[in-house]
């Protein structure tokens, strides 16, 4: 598996970029940075953050995120702000919105970047879906190319046969991105 | 002056070509935290010879048999009526529950019944066993999940009963063993 892939061209893209971003300068142009550490990243990132109905995301640094889903259950009858409960007789499923913010370097204004995602491990104990798309540790593309400095949402959910044993699970999702 | 302009056109060229070849990657992660807990769900259903059930499927169901008598009564093939001597009759009639478990090591369960307010005049039963407010009785101890099973209620009525109406409410507790 693959997870970080070549930047042959590294040299020449942030001459591309500033000059990018010199054009929206003088056209009037200005972004906010939409950094979660206030900073623009070196490369650029997928940061997961919350969503306004989605569950409690928190960011723990530069492309690192947590999502704390609690303690879930077969027979769950109120799941925590942001997060819905859904089972049949064979498995229960939490669901919640997160929002994927494509966080660039200053140099990649402007930009697209398309989003994947991957699980870092593969656990037969649950299955996480992203979008309604089941994850594996093959990289799956989230959706269109998305704007850097954007911030899109998602529906992620992490399904739970009876047949698991009670216990903590804590799967990593990865995500990769490339700039178009 | 013809020569730089060739030049400077060529420099754009290069430019715009390496541009279509900058792809840059990079990462991100989302760590989610969860505990699975275990858990059992009880759950009433009408069995197919007994009397059909309001809010079968759910925990919390209605068991309606209608007007019953000692003497002069047909009962429908759903319900069983007995006269006991010259002391009191009884109805009865099957019903199922169904014990559900998930994410567990249970091997069974342990059902338990509770009258939820005290009867003096009449008895409840359910399965033979005594079902009465002052405490749990104990239905079965060897339940088995993901399947319905089938108990019997029955409610015996003394001849010197003469409210008409009979009504109470059995609290059901299922236990992991």
């Amino acid at each position: 598996m693959t997870r970080l892939r070549s930047t042959a061209t590294s040299l020449t893209a942030p001459r591309i970029g500033a000059l990018v971003s010199l054009v929206f300068a003088v056209n009037g142009f200005s972004q906010t940075s939409t950094s979660p550490t206030g900073n623009a990243p070196v490369t650029p990132v997928v940061q997961v953050v919350p969503s306004p109905a989605g569950g409690a995301v928190r960011t723990a640094g530069m492309g690192v995120s947590s999502l704390d889903l609690g303690h879930m259950s077969w027979v769950l009858e109120s799941p925590g702000f942001g997060l819905t409960h859904t089972r049949d007789k064979d498995s229960f499923t939490i669901s919640t919105s997160v929002g994927l913010l494509l966080d660039c370097p200053t140099a990649d204004t402007g930009r697209r970047g398309l989003i994947s995602a991957f699980l870092q491990q593969t656990d037969s104990r649950y299955t996480i879906s992203l979008d309604g798309n089941a994850l594996s540790t093959a990289l799956a593309i989230i959706g269109a190319p998305v704007s850097c400095a954007s911030t899109t949402q998602h529906t992620l959910q992490v399904r739970v046969p009876v047949s698991t044993p009670a216990g903590p699970i804590n799967p990593t999702i990865g995500f990769q991105v490339t700039l178009q | 002056m013809k020569k730089l302009f060739i030049s400077a056109l060529t420099g754009m060229a290069i430019l715009l070509s390496a541009s279509n070849l900058c792809a840059q990657s990079s990462s991100g992660t989302l760590n989610v935290n969860c505990t699975v807990d275990p858990s059992i769900s009880i759950t009433f259903v009408s069995d197919g010879g007994g009397v059909t059930l309001t809010g079968s499927g759910s925990n919390n169901a209605t068991l309606a048999f209608g007007h019953v008598a000692a003497f002069g009564y047909t009962p429908p093939s759903t319900i069983t009526q007995t006269v006991n001597g010259s002391t009191s009759f009884s109805v009865a009639t099957p019903f199922d529950v169904l014990v559900t478990e998930a994410n567990t090591t249970s091997s069974g369960y342990t059902l338990l019944a509770q009258l939820q307010t005290l009867d003096s005049t009449n008895n409840w039963y359910v399965d033979t066993l005594p079902v009465l407010s002052t405490g749990q009785t104990t239905i079965t101890s060897t339940g088995s999940y993901n399947g319905t099973a089938m108990h019997n209620l029955k409610i015996t009525i003394p001849f010197s009963n003469t409210t008409g109406s009979v009504s109470n409410v059995i609290s059901f507790q299922a236990n992991a063993n």
